[in-house]
């Protein structure tokens, strides 16, 4: 192939792989099923006391999942509901669990919530997500 | 361990700027005065009311941002839940802030800092039940010395110099009051016990008082728990000069409605809620919450005085006065959630002065607050019976007659959702397996053959929550924003070993095996679509309004107005179920505070919704305070999540609201007309 060929190519494939990333939402597969069950784990051990067994919330703690909760996430990127988790949760011990730990309970609220599971898993280093926006309902 | 951070040239600028207020007594019952914000509700009787009229229906919509202050490095980290209303008193803007509940002095024409002071609580902080930056301050002067009062998350009351933000050497040991200490005779872990405050103290006659809060009481670990009481200390030294106990101990009046001996190890029934003060009648007005246990009353039989009552107090002595019970033997999380409103009406040609309670349960309680007397009748009517093993419950409630209930109360058939007959079907096939009934109709206990819980509007989802209301006192009218939302109510044993002496735990079968504390309520996935949850197609399975600010005339118990308050939120208006309808504007749940001026009701929209830019954000909405109708809109990038307060410094008037939520960390907002 002729090499301008072949660099134009890569260049169109890059920039469709970039535009399919910019487009990504909560729809497009992002976790693994065993990923959220390691997150369930956890979010039963850290999470659940103050926003319940099944993400419903309770008097002192929001929900986490459900049309409200999604609404005021409508549009929003993934990356800054991990960092909200990461930075703040659990309020008794804030920033006590690593990245890949959040990661895992981000999938089990997206899997509650709903959403596909797929073949790779959630990424929770930093910037991963920040090309993946939060819609309630499928684009 | 105590931080003071001040610049020494602002410090000293700002000590030459103090002009003192020239009596003590300046907060009274008739609105904020003198273009300041002295109290959290503007005034000692929680009116919520400034005369300014600067700003107006006209230039509302004209309003810009003067400055913002954002609170992240407050704490160790940012906080998303700033639900401060600020105080402004001599130029100077007070307010807590930041996960550690920091407090900040700013120039309240600027923004700028002038001094921040915060305690770093260590485990103890960690521990709190209440944690974060609170509801606010209290501030103290006495012509000529200015104290700043808080209580940290930890549970301690803080005494600070207005002027500088130091701890006041004089006020308890070095500014600080112990209040796991001396607490009704009990013996309390200093780090550990579960008590604290968010709410803020309240300053009257000299005396601070402080109520105290717990962790939410859906699932006790225990019957036991730490007893509320509400106690005064002297403003100028913090000595405890009394305590009124919420749970009568043997000899105390009431001591008798605490059956088996429950008195000696319940807990809770604190006041969490904001206190309201009225110094020229001496009388202190206490909003007392429930007992151990919001929805399972078996460990506590009787009516059990003063869980749910509205006590009056006298402010020297703490000696009862008067107290009336909203609820009996309460098991519907129905606890006093908001400042009493004290307010001066004409009622039949007759001056009155009253307290007007908003409630969670959507009735306004109106009482002569000299007396204690209902201004109009309150019945005790029979409610229905349930059928939970070892519950007693109380055969009658009290029932306001004047003015009707200002939002829908229990659940009918009439109430579910009827945007088309296809929604309608659903929502009747999903109550199927529920009980619903009138306000009062008890929880049950939870079976996935039904019936899988009560359903309730304006209990656990309440009606009005901690931001209450306001009054103004020109007219003689109340207004309250109010909630429409759906409560499930069942009750499932607790986790296996969870809570040894709890039958009982809040939540329902189809949540499957309890595994820990929390709460088991059912739930569903981003559109509402059911794992075993009540929505409708993603919809509210009641018809909206979902919320909406109610206008009441005090002197009548008249409505004035009602209107939906929100925007219309993305989930029902972009629901695929009503393509083609043209759905009216429904209102937004949230708990929200109102402002009243001298022309205007002002509220920020509950949660983000959509805004007429397409940004993403919520709005800041005033309405004709005569009418309700629209007066204008300013654009916030989070929504209100404190309540809005509005002062006048150098002829501007300004309107500050703490905002936050999502995304968005805490931010206090100024907002003026252009120059």
């Amino acid at each position: 192939m002729d090499r301008w060929l072949l660099a134009f190519a890569f260049v169109t494939v890059a920039a469709l792989g970039i535009a399919a990333q910019a487009s990504r939402t909560v729809w497009d597969g992002l976790y693994t099923e065993e990923q959220a069950a390691r997150g369930e784990m956890l979010y039963t051990e850290r999470c659940s006391k103050c926003h319940g067994d099944t993400l419903g919330g309770q008097e002192a703690a929001p929900a986490l999942t459900g049309p409200s909760f999604y609404s005021n996430w409508e549009g929003e990127n993934l990356e800054k509901l991990l960092d909200r988790i990461r930075m703040t949760m659990p309020q008794d011990k804030p920033g006590s669990l690593s990245r890949a730990q959040n990661a895992d309970i981000l999938a089990h609220m997206l899997h509650v919530g709903g959403f596909p599971a797929g073949p790779m898993p959630l990424d929770g280093q930093a910037g991963a997500l920040s090309t993946v926006t939060i819609r309630m309902y499928k684009p | 361990m105590t931080r003071t951070l001040r610049t020494g040239k602002v410090a000293v600028a700002a000590m030459t700027a103090i002009v003192l207020a020239a009596t003590a007594g300046l907060h009274g019952q008739s609105g904020a005065k003198k273009g300041e914000w002295p109290t959290y509700g503007g005034d000692l009787g929680h009116t919520r009311y400034a005369p300014l009229d600067q700003i107006t229906a006209a230039n509302f919509g004209q309003l810009e941002v003067k400055w913002r202050f954002k609170t992240d490095n407050l704490g160790p980290r940012p906080e998303f839940n700033l639900e401060s209303t600020p105080l402004m008193v001599n130029g100077r803007l007070y307010s807590t802030a930041g996960t550690r509940r920091s407090v900040v002095a700013l120039d309240a024409a600027t923004g700028e800092l002038i001094w921040v002071h915060g305690e770093n609580e260590g485990a103890r902080g960690a521990a709190a039940p209440r944690q974060l930056s609170g509801r606010g301050l209290a501030y103290w002067t006495d012509g000529k010395e200015e104290r700043i009062l808080y209580v940290t998350p930890g549970y301690r009351l803080v005494a600070l110099d207005a002027k500088t933000g130091n701890p006041v050497p004089g006020f308890g040991r070095n500014g600080l009051v112990d209040l796991k200490e001396d607490f009704d005779k009990q013996k309390l872990d200093l780090v550990n016990a579960p008590v604290g405050l968010h709410s803020t103290p309240i300053v009257g006659g000299n005396l601070v008082l402080v109520g105290a809060a717990f962790e939410t009481g859906a699932n006790p670990r225990s019957r036991a728990n730490v007893r509320g009481a509400v106690r005064a200390f002297d403003v100028r030294t913090g000595k405890l000069v009394w305590t009124f106990r919420t749970i009568p101990q043997p000899g105390d009046f009431g001591n008798e409605t605490w059956e088996n001996d429950s008195w000696a190890y319940s807990g809770n029934t604190g006041v969490w809620a904001q206190i309201s003060v009225d110094e020229e009648l001496g009388m202190a007005y206490l909003p007392v919450e429930l007992p151990t246990h919001d929805y399972y009353g078996g460990a506590r039989p009787g009516n059990t005085l003063f869980a749910e009552s509205l006590v009056a107090v006298d402010l020297k002595t703490g000696v009862r006065k008067w107290h009336f019970q909203l609820v009996h033997h309460g098991i519907w999380d129905m606890d006093i959630p908001c400042a009493p409103i004290l307010a001066d009406v004409v009622v039949n040609g007759r001056p009155v002065k009253v307290v007007a309670q908003p409630s969670k349960q959507g009735f306004l309680y109106v009482f002569d607050r000299v007396t204690g007397q209902p201004i109009w009748p309150i019945e005790e009517r029979a409610v229905p019976q349930g059928d939970t093993p070892g519950e007693k419950y109380s055969r009658t409630q009290p029932f306001p007659t004047r003015p009707l209930a200002y939002e829908r109360q229990g659940l009918a058939v009439d109430d579910l959702i009827d945007f088309t007959p296809e929604l309608r079907a659903e929502a009747l096939k999903l109550i199927e397996k529920y009980k619903i009934g009138p306000v009062f109709t008890p929880p049950v206990v939870s079976k996935a053959e039904g019936p899988i819980a009560t359903l309730a509007m304006s209990t656990q989802a309440p009606a009005t929550n901690w931001p209450g209301g306001s009054f103004d006192p020109e007219t003689h009218v109340l207004y309250v924003h109010s909630n429409a939302q759906v409560a499930q109510l069942g009750l499932v044993p607790p986790p296996e070993g969870a809570a040894p002496d709890v039958r009982y735990h809040q939540g329902t079968a189809l949540a499957g095996a309890r595994r820990t504390g929390g709460s088991g309520s059912a739930t569903t996935n981003a559109q509402g679509g059911n794992i075993n949850g009540i929505d409708v197609r993603g919809l509210p399975i009641i018809k909206p309004p979902y919320s909406k600010i109610n206008a009441i005339n005090l002197d009548t118990g008249d409505f004035v107005w009602q209107v939906p308050h929100g925007e219309t939120p993305d989930a029902v208006k972009n629901n695929p179920a009503l393509k083609g309808l043209n759905i009216p504007r429904t209102g937004r749940n949230g708990a929200i505070g109102t402002l009243v001026t001298k022309t205007l009701v002002i509220a920020g929209e509950p949660g983000y919704g959509p805004t007429p830019s397409g940004a993403r954000g919520s709005m800041l909405r005033a309405y004709d305070k005569r009418t309700g109708a629209d007066a204008g809109a300013v654009y916030m990038p989070a929504p209100q999540s404190g309540s809005p307060m509005t002062y006048t410094l150098n002829g501007k008037q300004y309107i500050v609201v703490a905002i936050s939520g999502g995304t968005y960390s805490g931010e206090l907002v100024a907002f003026a007309l252009p120059n």
